[in-house]
């Protein structure tokens, strides 16, 4: 309550807005965290089609065993989807080096070309930052410092820095796709091979059905 | 509600989005590394002719054990073993003989109709008694069959000739004056 004595109306404002621009934040960074878990436990459900064969027919009778080949087939799925990416960034790379040959701009660094498509800010004007208790906060709205422009001769590096972001975030999905994957297996390790006494007394028969093996012992 | 929960995890993420990124970047890592490992793979199996991704031995398994199980089901393992002998071929040869009044015909020189016994001579077959002969009775030129296309009775078509003589009608009356 004292808090809010020694605060001026100005701080007060700035106090609230920061509230709500945290609520809008965190709310925007759960909604995504979601959407990549929901993306996560359908790239997830590939490591069951790559299993299943092995698991059904009991080639496969271990955790390890399973955790193993696992491994090796997501390996090289890993590869397999990673081949675009990787052809991508190759084809950026290419275009880098031939302009470069052709131009000899070898100083020039591509991505800070490719930024110039795009608006920019001055993160270091007055106003833009504020002290709250000692804590640095953005205050203003940062002042534009340079305008989108377009320049023919620089398209090559434009074509370059692109194939290299679409790569990046081609991998990225990729590697994403692998930790999934392989968060599946670890589970479906543990659960296939699960064996429970739930419910079972030692008083009673085995029951063994002639049509489906018991799963094998560890 | 949703939104509170939402919210929550939204803190939980951004708590634990370094550690996410840490793991990223070194499955990243790792990717290039498998990248580069599963490519010299790929180029020694390219070039001592096997196929580039050969099947894991546990795929190779799996897929014998279903496709018994899948043999068995259907019964095909016993058409297996009961096929096992070679099969023998037949050749059937027929010899008619027919009986004339100067002795039998040889083979070969007059077979016999379609739609009549081989051993019926003259309508006659040898302790069984007089049999007409089946005659296979021919559509008439004009019943159509389905599946046949009709000849056109050159009699019937007739030929239009093209007329150079134009007919008017009504006079034009276009310049009268």
């Amino acid at each position: 309550m004292n808090l809010f004595i020694l605060l001026s109306e100005s701080d007060k404002k700035a106090l609230i807005v920061l509230l709500v621009i945290a609520m809008v934040l965190f709310l925007i960074i759960g909604l995504l965290g979601v959407a990549v878990r929901k993306t996560m436990i359908y790239q997830g459900k590939k490591a069951d089609n790559m299993l299943h064969d092995v698991a059904i027919t009991h080639v496969v009778d271990t955790p390890a065993a399973f955790k193993k080949l696992g491994l090796k087939k997501n390996c090289r799925k890993l590869f397999k989807e990673s081949l675009y990416p990787f052809l991508i960034a190759f084809i950026g790379l290419l275009i880098y080096l031939i302009t470069n040959i052709a131009t000899s701009r070898w100083n020039e660094n591509p991505f800070v070309i490719f930024s110039e498509l795009f608006y920019s800010f001055d993160w270091n004007a007055e106003e833009v930052w504020t002290k709250v208790f000692g804590i640095t906060l953005l205050a203003n709205f940062p002042p534009v410092s340079h305008r989108p422009t377009f320049i023919l001769a620089n398209l090559p590096f434009y074509i370059a820095t692109s194939c290299f972001y679409v790569a990046i975030v081609y991998y990225l999905i990729s590697c994403q796709a692998f930790i999934s994957r392989a968060i599946m297996i670890n589970r479906r390790a543990s659960s296939v091979f699960e064996k429970s006494l739930e419910g079972f007394k030692a008083s009673e028969d085995i029951k063994i059905t002639p049509d489906k093996p018991l799963p094998p012992s560890e | 509600m949703n939104a509170i929960k939402q919210f929550g995890l939204g803190i939980l993420y951004a708590v634990l989005f370094p550690l996410i990124l840490v793991i990223a970047a070194l499955v990243g890592i790792f990717g290039i590394f498998n990248f580069l490992y599963q490519g010299v793979v790929l180029i020694v199996n390219f070039f001592s002719g096997k196929p580039i991704f050969p099947p894991f031995k546990e795929d190779n398994k799996a897929y014998d054990i279903l496709q018994k199980a899948i043999d068995k089901q259907n019964g095909m393992e016993e058409q297996k073993k009961e096929a096992a002998p070679a099969s023998q071929t037949v050749y059937i040869q027929q010899n008619y003989y027919q009986q004339t009044p100067t002795g039998f015909i040889p083979a070969g020189q007059q077979g016999p109709q379609i739609g009549m016994n081989p051993n019926m001579n003259n309508g006659f077959i040898p302790n069984q008694g007089f049999i007409a002969p089946q005659i296979q009775q021919t559509p008439p030129a004009n019943n159509v069959q389905p599946d046949q296309i009709p000849m056109a009775n050159p009699n019937n078509v007739i030929e239009n000739e093209p007329k150079n003589d134009v007919e008017l009608l009504n006079f034009p009356e276009g310049d009268k004056k």
